[in-house]
């Protein structure tokens, strides 16, 4: 397709923008009003349990995949209007990719080199950069079929990689690999990361993740149910958290005290003291609960709040995503198309 | 790493193709027929005869084998192929566009096919050496093979989207069926007195030539096909699908008018059929950067805009140009408007009733499909009825059903009876009307979008 007779302004903003993305499959809403940003540099993080609609909204975001309703705009070209400038903009790794008989990795790399639009010495140059990269090089001459599932993600990335694109999606990149194998993609990852390339990763390897994204985007059934830092995940005022308190001596009163208190719960404790959990764990409800503690005259000397696990905070939130949200705008039904789309 | 030039899919194809079982097989086979077949033909230049004329016969059926049938049922899974193996997807991603994409399918093919015909040339020689043999009508036979191959490859790819495993199954069945008579065809046609081979049978050159035309267009046509089939949405190949559509019916009308060729109009329409249903079948797409592109002057540009809406402005434009072709080749025949009105109706009935009863349907091409079998089914049904009993009341009934008409319609009695004209239009007029009426939503759409599309604006992709 040409460029579009009126180009786009210069876009300053967000180099993603996607806004109300819904997508029915029949009668099955796989993707509900998901709006967010990603801006240039960012490394996000995509996260969800399997069938949540991670796929299904990467697919909308590379212009594979049409919305029913909400838009996505790249670069400030809508993905459904625009699709071949989108597809510029934008890399795209699958989780499974298929592969081509008969042909070798650096064959393969070659094809994709030329179909990019690379030419003569140039093209040489960007596939022996981009295997050098991936490490793919002692592989080139290896049936692309023969190759490991580790081995076979490089060359996916590899090939992802050759337009120089200004956004990478990548889906599932490190399922299936061995140990070695994705502690090698995580770092290759890094690597683009320092580059300064914006990232989008979806995976439920969580810790993976924490380490590497700027941001994290929690869904659930279709859903964007968080949105923010790992920190932010961990730190969510106003709902359940744990302190540690320990004590000069255990006072023998203190679980009676707790049982008495609003909210409050001991999971468990040791000869030091204990992890007591709180409903609403706010710095007021905290700075309560330490005087409190204080009046009654218990020996504490160490209290404070524990980091919540990355997966102890993804269970929590998708079993209140599970629960139904007052004011949330309730998705449109299935388009009505006359005229079919086949 | 060379070949800049060359269409990476091109490139890849032929990498993939040239080491693939299926084609050593065909180039080892077609050594293997040439040889016997020069075996056969130094048997009778040895008896002393002068009847060449069984292995003349054997030596073209034996490359129409290869040619017409093997190489282009590859062509059948060309693109299937890379959807089920889940390769096809990446390469979308690229600077390959729809059309590079099945231009490249295509083109490594023939190319396939050009490289085992050319190992059947020193065969071809050693027959001119051996008997008398018209070299030059030879080699036009064969370009004229490799024609059918081009065009029945092109065939192949086009179809090779097709999602539905049925249709291509059932498409590459009959394909089979019928071409398998290709090679019987070319033993017999051979046989039947042609010791000099197999040019001695081909037509005069302008109808070689227009033969030649018209297989270009239809391939440019189905290779288009192919490329629309896998294009995102966004981009409009109904505009270079219809322009080639218009090309292929205006020149063999003209063709056909001026050489006194009665038959052609009938073969246009036969060349054009599958473009009208596919225009039929497709999308409507509110997307506004559709309506933004150069396209002809508004008014015109409404018959290449993409989906069954533009499809019905196309039918009607060319039904009436069928009526002006024959009308001019068949001056003294009355009831043409008939045919060329009941075959309106006929195409368009799937629209004024499915899109009323079902306008959201996500199948719509099956719908219309399966719309059009079941109405010729029942046609079917009720003309034998009616050549059985002859009963009055399903005669009256043929009247207003299309389907049944479209083949009594030639039958001149039939169709000059006042109570058929009144059946035809009668039945055109409703089925306008609904047919209206279920188009308004998405016309008004278009409208829209063809008055104020911003090109970037385009945020919601409305499917109607």
């Amino acid at each position: 397709m040409n460029a579009p007779a009126n180009k786009p302004p210069a876009n300053n903003g967000p180099l993603v923008e996607v806004r109300g993305l819904t997508k029915y499959f029949g009668k099955l809403l796989a993707v509900n009003q998901v709006s967010f940003d990603i801006h240039r540099g960012q490394v996000i993080g995509f996260i969800g349990e399997n069938g949540a609609g991670k796929t299904t909204t990467m697919r909308m975001m590379v212009s594979l995949d049409l919305p029913d309703y909400g838009s996505i705009r790249v670069n400030g070209y809508d993905a459904v209007a625009y699709p071949n400038e989108v597809r510029r903009a934008v890399g795209w790794m699958p989780d499974a990719y298929g592969t081509y008989d008969f042909m070798t990795v650096f064959e393969y790399m070659d094809f994709f080199a030329r179909a990019y639009g690379y030419k003569g010495a140039e093209r040489e140059m960007r596939v022996r950069e981009v295997m050098d990269f991936t490490d793919l090089t002692p592989l080139a001459d290896r049936p692309m079929n023969k190759l490991s599932k580790g081995m076979g993600q490089r060359l996916c990335l590899g090939r992802t990689l050759l337009p120089d694109p200004e956004v990478l999606v990548l889906d599932e990149p490190a399922a299936g690999l061995d140990p070695k194998a994705r502690i090698e993609f995580k770092n290759l990852v890094r690597l683009l990361a320092a580059q300064g390339k914006t990232l989008f990763i979806s995976s439920h390897i969580l810790s993976e993740l924490e380490q590497m994204c700027d941001s994290m985007l929690f869904i659930s059934q279709g859903r964007i149910v968080h949105h923010g830092t790992s920190e932010s995940l961990k730190v969510r005022e106003g709902h359940p958290g744990v302190v540690r308190i320990e004590f000069d001596g255990l006072p023998e009163t203190f679980q009676e005290w707790t049982t008495l208190q609003p909210g409050l719960e001991i999971f468990d404790s040791d000869k030091k003291g204990v992890r007591l959990r709180m409903q609403t764990c706010t710095p007021e409800s905290r700075n309560t609960l330490l005087q409190g503690m204080i009046r009654e005259g218990f020996p504490v000397c160490e209290f404070h709040l524990e980091e919540v696990r990355l997966e102890d905070a993804f269970v929590d939130i998708l079993s209140r995503s599970s629960q139904p949200v007052g004011g949330r705008p309730v998705a449109q039904t299935p388009p009505d198309l006359p005229g079919g789309a086949s | 790493m060379t070949g800049d030039h060359f269409n990476p899919i091109v490139v890849k194809e032929l990498r993939q193709g040239l080491k693939s079982k299926s084609f050593l097989a065909a180039f080892l086979g077609l050594q293997g027929l040439m040889l016997l077949s020069m075996i056969i033909y130094l048997s009778a230049a040895t008896a002393g005869g002068e009847d060449f004329g069984f292995s003349n016969a054997f030596f073209w059926a034996m490359i129409g084998l290869i040619t017409i049938m093997l190489m282009p049922l590859r062509a059948f899974s060309a693109i299937y192929q890379e959807v089920k193996d889940n390769t096809l997807e990446l390469v979308f991603l690229t600077h390959l566009s729809s059309w590079k994409i099945s231009l490249g399918k295509w083109l490594a093919l023939i190319i396939q096919t050009c490289l085992l015909l050319t190992a059947v040339l020193p065969y071809l020689v050693l027959r001119y050496f051996l008997g008398t043999i018209d070299l030059t009508g030879d080699l036009r036979a064969i370009l004229f093979l490799l024609l059918f191959s081009m065009l029945f490859t092109a065939v192949g790819v086009g179809i090779s989207g097709w999602q539905s495993k049925l249709l291509r199954r059932l498409i590459v069945f009959f394909m089979v069926i019928s071409l398998l008579n290709v090679p019987q065809f070319l033993m017999f046609a051979t046989l039947g007195g042609m010791a000099g081979g197999f040019g001695g049978i081909l037509p005069a050159l302008p109808d070689y030539l227009m033969g030649i035309w018209v297989m270009l267009l239809l391939m440019l046509y189905f290779v288009e096909y192919g490329a629309s089939v896998i294009a995102p949405p966004a981009e409009n190949h109904a505009f270079p699908k219809r322009l080639i559509g218009l090309v292929l019916v205006g020149s063999m009308l003209i063709y056909g008018h001026v050489q006194g060729v009665e038959w052609l109009p009938v073969l246009a329409f036969v060349c054009i059929l599958p473009l009208l249903v596919d225009n039929l079948c497709e999308p409507v797409m509110l997307i506004p950067s559709i309506y933004n592109k150069r396209l002809p002057p508004p008014g015109v540009r409404w018959l290449f805009f993409p989906g069954w809406v533009s499809g019905i402005f196309f039918l009607l434009f060319v039904a009436a140009w069928f009526y002006l072709g024959l009308r001019t080749a068949y001056p003294g025949v009355s009831g043409l408007s008939l045919i060329v009105v009941n075959f309106i109706t006929l195409m368009i009935l799937p629209v004024a009733v499915v899109l009323n009863i079902n306008p959201g349907t996500g199948k719509w091409k099956p719908a219309y499909i399966a719309m059009q079998t079941g109405c010729v089914a029942l046609a079917g049904f009720l003309i034998a009825i009616h050549s059985v009993n002859q009963f009055q009341d399903v005669r009256a009934l043929i009247r207003y059903f299309p389907h049944a008409n479209f083949f009594q319609l030639f039958e001149p009695a039939y169709r000059n009876d006042p109570r058929t004209g009144v059946g035809v239009f009668v039945t055109f007029a409703l089925v306008s009307l609904a047919t209206g009426f279920a188009m308004r939503k998405a016309l008004a759409g278009m409208v829209r979008l063809s008055r104020n599309a911003r090109g970037h604006d385009a945020v919601t992709p409305a499917r109607t």
